[in-house]
């Protein structure tokens, strides 16, 4: 029956934008009327969503295991800082240099790194992060060290409209746009051509190579999007804590957005934002009533691993389709 | 796309929002409505991660504090409410940390992180929130560019420490320095500290040696050490400097040690003694009881849970880090006398609780169990007397006091100009 | 002046082997649980943390330090059987899942040690302080004995592997699961066994170093990065890959710093690493093909 096909199709074009209008909603609706210490945790979830998908760009839909995110983490702060005390622009523009500059850097870091496959790849990713945070630790007269650099962020106005980072329903739309954005612009990277040749280099990597893609380019333009975005993650951050140190190099800060995407579902955009928010919320809650809160976080991550390597996504997914199957009936 | 697609994006999204604002309000603890509106003091520490040590004993000496207060009629007739949160060592976590105190916990004071680095992280959100902060780092910078008006420092700082030490280092221990410390910024402002005030009291440091965090063989480092040097100044903690004592002790065993406290912290001296042995330690509060035997610093102890050698009461593998953990006590005991002072009531009257801070000087009490200090109104930082330990038959034993004169710098800023 | 450029050279040199020795024990380990069961197990330097922690606390209580080598690894290689059978079996051969695996596994191990041990440094003492004069310069003895000890130990661990049948399955596992199951090698317990002796080894690394460093609860992380690359340099899953390059990194960060600022050294090794890896991607001693 073609007719009803079609009225699927059309009926379902429109429920499939619902859900992501229904979340938008109850955002905005949080934004508006939320209590402060709220919008403060959405915050920071989004931010750090950006940074979990920039990792899941590149792993979950590339399949390049990087344990070394951080370094373009703190690099996007850095060009920030860098570029707000010396460029004298408005944050905005600042926050785009630093991506750039970050993902110039993950481009020539690329050069030497993209070429190298699974350990060897990951090892090496995780010697650039040393030796990044080694710099970071010593150049104290740039980067201030393990003490790090506070900064203040100048409001800036354009018209009438003054847009201030200290005020938190503006910080919180200002971030919330970004997240969006980057959400927007991944799906349609991964939904695009582009996005199923480097889906299929994750699948596998040699047909990938005899179908006759340069494989080497797709994966060199992953590490660079995920630099970008790793970058911008860094300096939106930055402008949140109004602060930077060394330790952003850190590889614990590497290992982060490992757990979160996994934790969430890896090759899905919605996995990894999921994963950063139930991890970043039971961090915050239980470190506040157990003091030994990683023995549970831990125990989460197995049971979750153990019951969908996929993730909480993965995991949800098939449980609903299996119902719906149920519901339908035989065929 | 079908209807069940829909389905699951519907039940994620609207899940993941959901939980993300439930487990917010879940936070927010029913308020309890005593007869008075309670005075909230939170507290920011390194209950997990590198500074684990630090976080436990001040964690204790704020809840012994916050009892003793409570139990003798609370801060101008108002009960105390003590709330912990942990930085796991962490800037961004402490940072994150410290929103919650204020936002979500809507504490009134904040006693900051041990740790510089997430100290001058937060100080721009205290002046933001406007709320007081009460930093324990000892970066010096915490008062001096990276404070404001919010940030008070009941501890001290580097250079005040240095500044304190040096006339005895000068004129008691030797000449010819050399310097050993940790290769990252609290060791470097120590080193540079050092040499600056080394060099004006007349000595000279013939060698500055950086080693990386974490290393694990000294020799070759200390090997560089030339043969005239009669003393060695070192500033590196935990097991930096175990594995730094007992190499320098193997290479040379005549020579001068003398270095901060912050490197034995915590640490119990029994298994290094040979190596600890005859080593100079600047401490701001001797870790026995008997080196500082005044009546108010038996009393705090014994607030606190701490027996005379500086371990907890019950559980003696745990040692208490004696010298810093009094900052805690005093800070808590500072903001109930500026209050008391000046008739704070809400967050509003901050900047009078401010200017009575500024200046106030505190004598030695139960409340400032450590002695007499000052608070310099144009950089909000305490000055202290200091003490120099040596150690003899791998014990710590309390060799001289050094007054509160000796450890005053110029001021570098003047926050009372700014604005609140 | 060329004496003394002599005799720090050859200090420099003994200096880094010791280093280097004990470090590739712990690294060895970890390139057996690789090059068996393809687990990247970050959790090893919780176990090497654990293994220096029970062996303080042994000596604490019982002051016998035979024991402190002994029962420690055993306990860490009897909860290595247990991870690797009822934990990380699932997730054998997809190593991305062993990461986050191993990385829970380590949270639960940092925290439990934190909650029984406590955050502070806790020193053990040490059990020969006297120190030999070499090269014009005061050595101490126990790391001459730590060193010999690894040294001893590797030579063990290249018995069992290449001289007992266990060893030739291990071998025979390394190479292809499948033949070697079909070959009637049992695999699932050369896994376990494998496992455990790497966790084994990590934990009785622990042990020695315990009275060169010093115990803390996050004392794994140092060791684990420097571990893993040495692994990975090496070539994964060669033991020679891993003894060389850890001989190799210590000892030239030893020389380097003759001359070189710590961290410029310690700079220069890394490079030295990319370097490598650059120019040959599957490390030193790797196989060429996957």
């Amino acid at each position: 029956m073609p007719q009803s096909s079609n009225e699927g199709f059309f009926f379902n074009r429109k429920i499939r934008v619902l859900p992501y209008l229904f979340t938008l909603a109850l955002l905005v609706f949080l934004g508006v009327i939320g209590p402060i210490h709220i919008k403060t945790l959405i915050m920071e979830i989004m931010i750090w969503s950006i940074y979990a998908l920039a990792f899941d760009l590149l792993f979950g839909y590339t399949g390049l295991f990087s344990y070394g995110q951080a370094l373009y983490f703190g690099v996007g702060a850095y060009s920030f800082v860098f570029s707000l005390r010396h460029l004298s622009m408005n944050f905005i523009i600042c926050l785009f240099a630093a991506s750039f500059l970050t993902s110039v850097l993950a481009a020539l870091l690329g050069l030497l790194i993209i070429k190298t496959k699974g350990a060897y790849f990951v090892i090496l990713t995780i010697i650039f992060n040393v030796i990044f945070y080694l710099l970071a630790m010593d150049l104290t007269w740039l980067t201030g060290g393990e003490d790090g650099i506070s900064i203040e962020i100048p409001p800036i106005t354009i018209g009438k409209l003054c847009l201030s980072l200290n005020n938190p329903t503006t910080s919180y739309f200002f971030y919330l746009f970004f997240s969006l954005a980057t959400l927007v612009f991944l799906k349609r990277i991964v939904d695009s051509p582009v996005g199923r040749v480097l889906f299929s280099i994750k699948v596998n990597e040699e047909r990938a190579e005899y179908i006759g893609y340069n494989i080497y380019a797709y994966k060199m333009f992953s590490y660079v999007m995920s630099g970008f975005f790793c970058g911008l993650s860094g300096a939106l951050y930055t402008s949140w804590a109004r602060y930077a140190s060394a330790s952003y190099f850190s590889i614990i800060i590497s290992g982060e957005p490992i757990v979160w995407s996994l934790i969430g579902g890896p090759g899905t955009l919605i996995g990894p934002v999921i994963g950063t928010a139930i991890i970043i919320v039971l961090l915050d809650y239980l470190s506040f009533y157990w003091k030994y809160y990683l023995i549970l976080i831990g125990t989460l991550m197995l049971v979750v691993l153990r019951f969908s390597p996929r993730g909480i996504v993965g995991f949800l997914k098939e449980r609903i389709e299996v119902k719906l199957d149920d519901c339908r009936g035989p065929p | 796309m079908n209807r069940r697609s829909f389905l699951k994006q519907v039940i994620f999204l609207g899940a993941a929002g959901f939980l993300t604002y439930l487990s917010g309000c879940l936070g927010q603890k029913p308020s309890l409505e005593l007869q008075e509106k309670p005075i909230r003091i939170g507290q920011l520490t390194e209950l997990t991660g590198g500074l684990a040590v630090y976080g436990y004993s001040n964690d204790a000496t704020a809840k012994a504090a916050v009892n003793l207060i409570n139990e003798t009629g609370g801060i101008a007739g108002r009960p105390v409410q003590y709330v912990v949160e942990d930085t796991a060592t962490n800037p961004t976590v402490g940072i994150r940390k410290m929103r919650r105190l204020i936002e979500l916990h809507k504490v009134d004071f904040i006693i900051g992180s041990q740790h510089s680095g997430i100290a001058i992280g937060c100080n721009p959100l205290a002046k933001e929130f406007k709320t007081l902060h009460f930093p324990l780092g000892e970066a010096t910078s915490i008062t001096e560019k990276d404070g404001n008006r919010y940030v008070f420092r009941i501890n001290n700082n580097v250079r005040e420490q240095v500044k304190a030490g040096i006339k005895f280092a000068v004129e008691e221990l030797a000449k010819k320095w050399v310097t050993v410390v940790l290769d990252y910024s609290w060791g470097w402002s120590n080193e540079e500290e050092f040499k600056k005030y080394a060099e004006q009291a007349g000595a000279k440091v013939l060698l500055s040696i950086r080693t990386p965090i974490g290393t694990k063989d000294y020799l070759p480092y200390l090997s560089k050490i030339p043969e005239e040097a009669e003393a060695v100044f070192f500033a590196n903690w935990f097991s930096d400097f175990i594995n730094f004592i007992r190499d320098l002790h193997t290479l040379r065993p005549d020579i001068i040690k003398y270095g901060p406290v912050c490197c034995i912290e915590g640490v119990n001296l029994e298994p290094l003694a040979d190596q600890v042995e005859d080593a100079w330690f600047l401490t701001w509060l001797p870790r026995n009881l008997e080196g500082y035997d005044t009546e108010f610093h038996r009393m705090f102890r014994e607030k606190v849970g701490i027996d005379e050698e500086g371990r907890e009461i019950g559980d003696p593998s745990k040692i208490y880090t004696v010298s810093h953990c009094w900052a805690v006590w005093e800070a808590i005991f500072a903001i109930k006398e500026a209050i008391e002072q000046c008739g704070w009531e809400s967050k509003e009257d901050n900047p009078e609780l401010i200017q009575a801070l500024e200046g106030m000087e505190f004598k030695e009490s139960l409340s400032h169990p450590q002695g007499d200090k000052f608070l310099r109104a144009e950089d909000h930082q305490a000055f202290m007397q200091h003490f120099v330990d040596h150690v003899e038959n791998g014990k710590l034993v309390t060799k001289k006091i050094i007054s509160i004169d000796e450890s005053i710098y110029p001021a570098q800023v003047d926050y009372t100009k700014e604005g609140f | 002046m060329v004496e003394m450029f002599l005799s720090k050279l050859a200090f420099s040199l003994l200096n880094g082997a010791v280093w280097g020795l004990i470090v590739s024990l712990i690294a060895l380990g970890l390139t057996l649980i690789f090059g068996l069961m393809g687990i990247i197990n970050i959790a090893h330097g919780d176990l090497y943390m654990f293994g220096a922690f029970l062996s303080w606390y042994i000596i604490n209580y019982t002051g016998n330090y035979w024991l402190s080598y002994l029962v420690p690894p055993l306990l860490i290689g009897l909860l290595g059987l247990f991870l690797e059978k009822e934990v990380l079996r699932p997730f054998e051969d997809r190593p991305e899942y062993t990461v986050i695996a191993t990385i829970a596994i380590g949270y639960i191990l940092q925290h439990i040690a934190l909650a029984i041990f406590g955050g502070s440094t806790q020193v053990v003492r040490n059990p020969v302080p006297a120190s030999l004069h070499l090269f014009g310069i005061e050595y101490p003895v126990y790391r001459l004995f730590a060193a010999s000890a690894s040294l001893l130990l590797l030579t063990v661990l290249w018995l069992i592997l290449y001289r007992t049948t266990f060893g030739l399955w291990i071998r025979a596992t390394m190479q292809d699961k499948e033949i070697a199951e079909t070959s009637g090698i049992p695999v699932n317990r050369v896994c376990m066994v494998t496992f455990a002796l790497g966790c084994f080894l990590s934990a009785l690394g622990g042990s020695l170093a315990a009275p060169i460093v010093q115990i803390s609860y996050l004392m794994g992380f140092d060791v684990l990065v420097l571990a893993f690359i040495v692994v990975v340099v090496g070539g994964l899953g060669s033991l020679k890959g891993a003894l060389v390059t850890s001989l190799l990194i210590s000892i030239l960060e030893n020389v380097l710093s003759i001359y070189l600022t710590p961290l410029e050294s310690r700079l220069f090794s890394l490079a030295l690493m990319v370097a490598i890896l650059v120019k040959k991607p599957t490390g030193i001693f790797g196989r060429q093909t996957e």
